[in-house]
């Protein structure tokens, strides 16, 4: 298939455009009505003002995959096409007939529900950076490995490289990290026992008291109350002696027999002795889709009873859930003696959500820019949450299959929480979240393309595209993201998961509502007060010095000496 | 404010005393419970912390069912602290609720804490601070504005509260208009409060307030309706002016039955007369009341929808919304405004106060605050001592009115984080101790009151307080030349743009506060700058000295005297003793020049829990670091210490009482 068999009218001229824009002056939303062609390309619906002596031109390009909807309003004497794009901005296009209206409407149906992975827009695009081999890379087991055992010796853990082809869980990485004692053969064994062939993972290892975070996939009882002896020996064989295991099943109690009558099931107490498994609900993803429509619809329509609206979304309601239970497990983790197993139905999505939070207030390393990095390619890409999958649709959309379901937004959320309740101990700033935002739904680059790393190697994506990593690590980009006040803060962090405590992220759901300007000022003067700081110390520094030699010059000179006075 | 113990008057003490945790109930600390004449004080065994709450601070004592540890008693403050204490001893428990009925319900102004003898304000203020009581005058800002002109001048009609009590002895009025029309004027409003001058735009348009008009259904006052005609002829810009009555119109109507009312649009000549509809004063508190339960039920998940029903939030959108609407009168269509509600002393307050402030970039300088307060609420009247219940009298008068203006000039400054010169921590503070009655100046209800009272001479001024501790106050993100903080603020007033207060109606709360306050840091930073400027500028000092000595030892004197002279007047320009140039070689020495050295740590601590005196830092608290030893230290603490001049110039630095005994500066 072709792109230009999608497009029946590659211009169509007279249209009108209507957004909203801010007025700084005035400090609020303006309706702009823009008059000019509109043009489609491949990948991209290009709006050219017309040229006018006053105004000079302006351009609109909206790339096709972050149209989340479209909705065609034609009357006898309006042919209107409403766009609602993937990060909230809406656009009103007035076309000159019916037939422009539909032909252009059909189009972009097309063109913006493309399911091929290979037809995507990173494929396509000529970014200005170049494929950088070293960021495609920037992430590996070993690092990890490393980082968690300095000393591999004494390490009870061992990289397996079992799923090498991709062939014992699709959505594995190639290599994990699993106990030592345990050979190949058990780890195939209890993949078999696992949903997706999920087998537990070592996730995270807290040092400081060597307990660790496992996570799997949930255990394929059925009815017929199977038992896999080489799943129940991993998880004996992983709990030193001392310590409490926990199995997190982020499943509610109640639908557990469900999950048992559909071949799914739970880590039974007679056969796993040692772990004692505790239920905890999350939303599931499809239920987060919902949840998340209704946030972006009570920040689009907010007149009436906003708060009301608010509470009723549940975003709220998960974000609290999901620091919570985070909190817990590192609260365990750190003061107390648990190690934990996480497990939802197939591990692809709360499981992921919880490990890499409770991750973040255990771990130091990851709230820098780089081990933040390492946490989304971990927890997240390697871990084979299908992104592919779920951000196909924003808020406004939906498919039929209902795969759709925001759980990377929710993190992202939940990590800036932390960043307004830990202002100095992020090294990155929100800018850096709303850029993931961005990219994860449309984006110029590879990394976000597919469902899991099987996918991506069979896509090329390393070698076909651009890492968005290569893009955050220009020099001039960086700077855009790095949290100015950031000290380094050893310690776990505490955070409050009060609903007083929580706040709505203005800069993402409200981004095209407010007036970010005052706020940017605010950003701004503190990165000058920053360097100002900075720049009186060196001078300090270098007067200390000078002080000190003039000095011994000085009693070396025998023209200064303590009993002087 | 803490003070120490041994300074305090003592009545009682309660052992065996456990206080709840207000986030999870589980949590109980023990402690002792001292009771003084001023104060309950608690202090922690373990952890030594120390809770002083002021009686007068106290909103309600409420003694719960008794429970097997013993009598709890829920102490609720006006500055949203609540503490549940559990008290082993019943006997005790009666003990403390005697003794703070009998201490914290004055009902004679004279009972209040400000007239009593304060040996710890007496310290802070009187040595480093002269008494600047007077830091207002009606005239000279009145003057500001460029008044009088020929179009505005000053009148000495009330100079005895003669025609209205509750307005300031000086009014400012228009030029053309005789004394017999303003007298006529009064008589025609509510309480005598006539429309005078609040604020001159300098477009020529202005804000005038008053009371409604005793017009009840057919009443006129051919005077009141040609005083309006002279305000609206001191601007030339605009044919017509706006009446706003800040009311709900029903309320309005209401009032018409008893005689009172609102202008009638044919009798007065080119006004156009708006209601906009600002609750009364019992709609707000009863509404606060909602809200501050709302806010402590903190495990309550359904918190949003809770803030929904207090429609809190709703209320302050209507107070801004109306200010919005003067502003744009006022500036946009270059058009006067007169603002009423019933007496004019509460919702004309608000609004006036807020609409100025929006106006006029000087009122959001901590100065030009303290002015706004002083004209718009003080002078004109709001009712402090009622609405703030300072005295044990009628329920009903009291009403957050006050704190409402609080909440929207953080609402502003929430969304105009450059334009303030003061921080949040200002506004918390100012909240306070308006129902602190630590200080006179929001004691009473009007100016006459007042001057009756002697505050000026009896009491210590709150403003003199704060300016003792300003750099708790400072905003460090103050741009005053960007565009936002020099023009005309224009909020956005839409409900998602306005937030629940969270360090005020949760200030004691820590475990809802963030742990890391973003603009503690940042002043903390621009402090740390400024002193490490400082430094910088002794050790040049130092180093051209040395430079100095070193040459003079090298070379031919003859050469150098002349060069030297020059090199002295630079170095020395701040030294005061011409003598001391002269035998300056001798002066310096090994000693002095490590002292300066070490004047200061390169690597203050950003982040502690604790002050080093134990006392646990919370949101609220207000913190220091000694520039010596970069140690961070809590109020208590920082009073104790000293501010020290920089040797470099006459900038202070502050240096903590362990630097300073060791160092002895």
């Amino acid at each position: 298939m072709d792109f230009m068999d999608l497009i029946e009218m590659p211009r169509v001229d007279n249209v009108k455009v209507y957004r909203q824009i801010q007025n700084y002056e005035l400090n609020q939303l303006v309706t702009q009505k823009l008059f000019g062609s509109l043009n489609l390309t491949s990948h991209h619906l290009i709006f050219i003002t017309q040229t006018d002596l006053q105004k000079p031109r302006e351009e609109i390009w909206i790339v096709h995959s972050s149209i989340d909807s479209l909705e065609k309003n034609v009357t006898e004497a309006k042919f209107q096409l409403m766009i609602k794009c993937k990060n909230f901005q809406i656009y009103f296009v007035d076309f000159p007939t019916a037939y422009c209206c539909n032909s252009i409407h059909k189009s972009l149906e097309s063109l913006s529900n493309l399911t091929t992975e290979n037809m995507k827009l990173p494929f396509f695009c000529q970014t200005i950076s170049k494929i950088n081999q070293e960021d495609w890379n920037f992430y590996s087991i070993e690092k990890s490995y490393k980082r968690f055992f300095p000393n591999e010796d004494s390490s009870e853990w061992r990289i397996s490289e079992i799923n090498n082809d991709f062939k014992i869980s699709p959505s594995y990485p190639k290599k994990v990290i699993v106990p030592k004692n345990i050979d190949d053969q058990a780890l195939i064994k209890s993949s078999q026992f696992r949903s997706m062939g999920r087998f537990p993972i070592l996730s995270y290892y807290h040092k400081k008291t060597n307990s660790f975070i496992l996570r799997s996939g949930q255990p394929l009882l059925g009815s017929s109350n199977k038992r896999c002896k080489e799943d129940e020996l991993i998880l004996k064989c992983a709990l030193p002696k001392g310590k409490q295991g926990y199995v997190y099943d982020l499943r509610d109690a109640s639908i557990l027999k469900t999950a048992v009558s559909k071949g799914g099931g739970y880590e039974t107490e007679v056969n796993y002795p040692l772990w004692k498994r505790i239920n905890k609900h999350m939303d599931r993803f499809d239920q987060l889709h919902i949840s998340y429509s209704k946030l972006i619809d009570a920040c689009i329509n907010s007149s009436t009873q906003f708060f009301y609206k608010l509470d009723t979304s549940a975003w709220f309601y998960n974000i609290r859930q999901a620091l919570y239970l985070s909190f817990l497990i590192a609260d365990e983790i750190h003061n107390k003696n648990g190690c934990f197993l996480i497990h939802g139905w197939d591990g692809l999505d709360n499981t992921l959500l919880i490990s890499s939070l409770a991750q973040i207030l255990l771990d130091p390393e990851s709230r820098t820019l780089d081990g933040f990095i390492d946490l989304i390619e971990k927890e997240w890409l390697h871990a084979g949450h299908p992104f592919s999958k779920r951000y196909f649709k924003s808020a406004f959309g939906t498919t039929p299959q209902k795969q759709e379901g925001p759980v990377f937004v929710l993190f992202l959320d939940c990590v800036r929480q932390l960043c307004e309740q830990f202002c100095l101990s992020f090294e990155f700033n929100e800018d850096f979240l709303i850029m993931l935002f961005d990219n994860l739904y449309t984006s110029e680059y590879g990394t976000f393309l597919g469902n899991n790393q099987n996918e991506r190697e069979q896509l090329l994506v390393s070698s076909r595209t651009v890492s968005l990593w290569t893009y955050v690590k220009n020099e001039e980009n960086i700077k855009k993201f790095i949290n100015p006040l950031y000290k380094i803060n050893d310690d776990v962090i505490w955070p409050s998961i009060f609903t007083q405590s929580l706040s709505l992220w203005s800069n993402l759901f409200l981004r095209f509502q407010i007036n970010s300007k005052p706020n940017d000022e605010a950003k701004k003067e503190i990165v000058k007060l920053v360097e100002t700081n900075l720049q009186v110390k060196i001078k300090v520094e270098k007067l200390r010095n000078e002080l000190l030699e003039l000095q011994k010059e000085a009693i070396d000179a025998g023209v200064l000496n303590s009993e002087n006075y | 404010m803490k003070l120490d113990l041994e300074e305090s008057n003592v009545i009682t003490k309660i052992e065996n005393v456990q206080l709840e945790d207000r986030s999870n109930s589980k949590i109980k600390t023990a402690g002792l419970l001292y009771l003084t004449i001023s104060h309950l004080v608690f202090i922690e065994t373990n952890s030594k912390r120390e809770i002083w709450i002021y009686y007068s601070l106290i909103n309600s004592i409420e003694k719960l069912p008794l429970s097997i540890n013993g009598s709890p008693i829920l102490i609720r403050t006006k500055h949203f602290l609540n503490c549940l204490f559990i008290i082993s001893k019943e006997r005790d428990c009666q003990t403390l609720v005697q003794v703070l009925n009998q201490y914290s319900r004055p009902t004679k102004y004279h009972e209040l804490l400000c007239f009593r003898e304060n040996s710890h304000l007496k310290k802070l203020l009187d040595s480093t601070h002269k008494n600047n009581q007077q830091i207002y005058h009606l005239e000279s800002e009145y003057a500001r504005m460029g008044l009088p002109n020929n179009k505005w001048t000053m009148t000495n009609l009330n100079s005895d509260y003669q025609i209205c009590d509750t307005y300031p002895n000086v009014l400012f009025v228009p030029a053309s208009v005789e004394d017999k029309i303003l007298q006529s004027s009064a008589n025609f409003r509510s309480r005598g409060r006539l429309p005078v001058l609040s604020y001159l735009h300098p477009n020529g348009a202005s804000l005038t307030r008053c009371s409604q008009p005793l017009s009840g259904f057919n009443g006129r006052c051919d005077e009141d309706e040609q005083l309006l005609q002279h305000i609206l002829m001191t601007n030339e810009n605009s044919k017509f002016m706006y009446v706003v009555d800040t009311r709900p119109k029903i309320n309005a109507m209401a009032n018409k039955a008893q005689g009172k009312g609102y202008e009638n649009e044919t009798n007065y000549k080119n006004i156009q007369f708006h209601f906009i509809g600002i609750e009364n004063i019992h709609v707000m508190r009863n509404s606060l009341d909602k809200l501050v339960k709302c806010a402590d039920s903190s495990s309550n998940s359904s918190f949003l929808t809770e803030l929904e029903k207090t429609e809190w939030l709703k209320h302050i959108k209507a107070i801004i919304d109306t200010s919005v609407f003067l502003v744009e009168a006022i500036n946009d269509q270059n058009t006067s405004v007169l603002v009423h509600c019933s007496d004019g002393w509460d919702r004309t307050a608000q609004t006036c106060a807020l609409a100025s402030l929006l106006l006029d970039p000087y009122y959001r300088s901590i100065h030009g605050f303290q002015v706004l307060i002083e004209k718009e609420w003080l002078l004109f009247g709001h009712k402090f001592s009622h609405r703030c219940g300072h005295l044990f009298e009628n329920d009903k008068e009291i009403s957050p009115i006050f704190s409402q203006f609080l909440e929207c000039v953080w609402q502003l400054q929430l969304q105009f984080p450059c334009a303030f010169e003061f921080n949040e921590t200002y506004l918390i503070k100012l909240h306070e101790h308006v129902y602190s009655c630590q200080f006179g100046t929001f004691i009473g209800n009007c100016q006459k009151e007042r001057n009756d009272l002697k505050i000026n001479e009896l009491t210590y001024s709150l403003w003199d307080y704060f300016q003792s501790k300003i750099y708790d106050f400072i905003n460090p993100l103050y741009i005053p030349n960007s565009f936002y903080s020099n023009s005309v603020l224009r909020p956005d007033t839409r409900i998602f743009s306005l937030k629940f207060w969270r360090s005020l109606y949760n200030r004691f709360d820590s475990a809802i506060n963030p742990s890391e306050k973003l603009i503690d840091s940042v002043s903390m930073l621009s402090y740390n700058t400024s002193s490490l400027q400082e430094y910088s500028k002794l050790l040049e000092k130092r180093c051209a000295q040395l430079k100095k000595l070193i040459q003079l030892n090298k070379n031919d004197e003859n050469v150098l005297i002349d060069l030297s002279e020059d090199d002295f007047e630079k170095i020395e320009i701040s030294d005061k003793n011409e003598n001391e140039k002269k035998s300056f070689e001798k002066k310096l020495t090994l000693d002095e020049i490590s002292i300066d050295f070490n004047s200061i740590d390169l690597n203050w601590k950003s982040t502690r829990k604790n002050c080093v005196c134990y006392e646990p830092f919370d949101f609220a608290s207000s913190k220091l670091n000694c520039s010596r030893c970069g140690e961070i230290l809590c109020e208590r603490c920082v009073e104790n210490g000293k501010y020290v001049s920089s040797s470099a110039s006459n900038k202070l630095i502050f240096v903590c009482k362990n630097c300073v005994d060791q160092f002895r500066l």
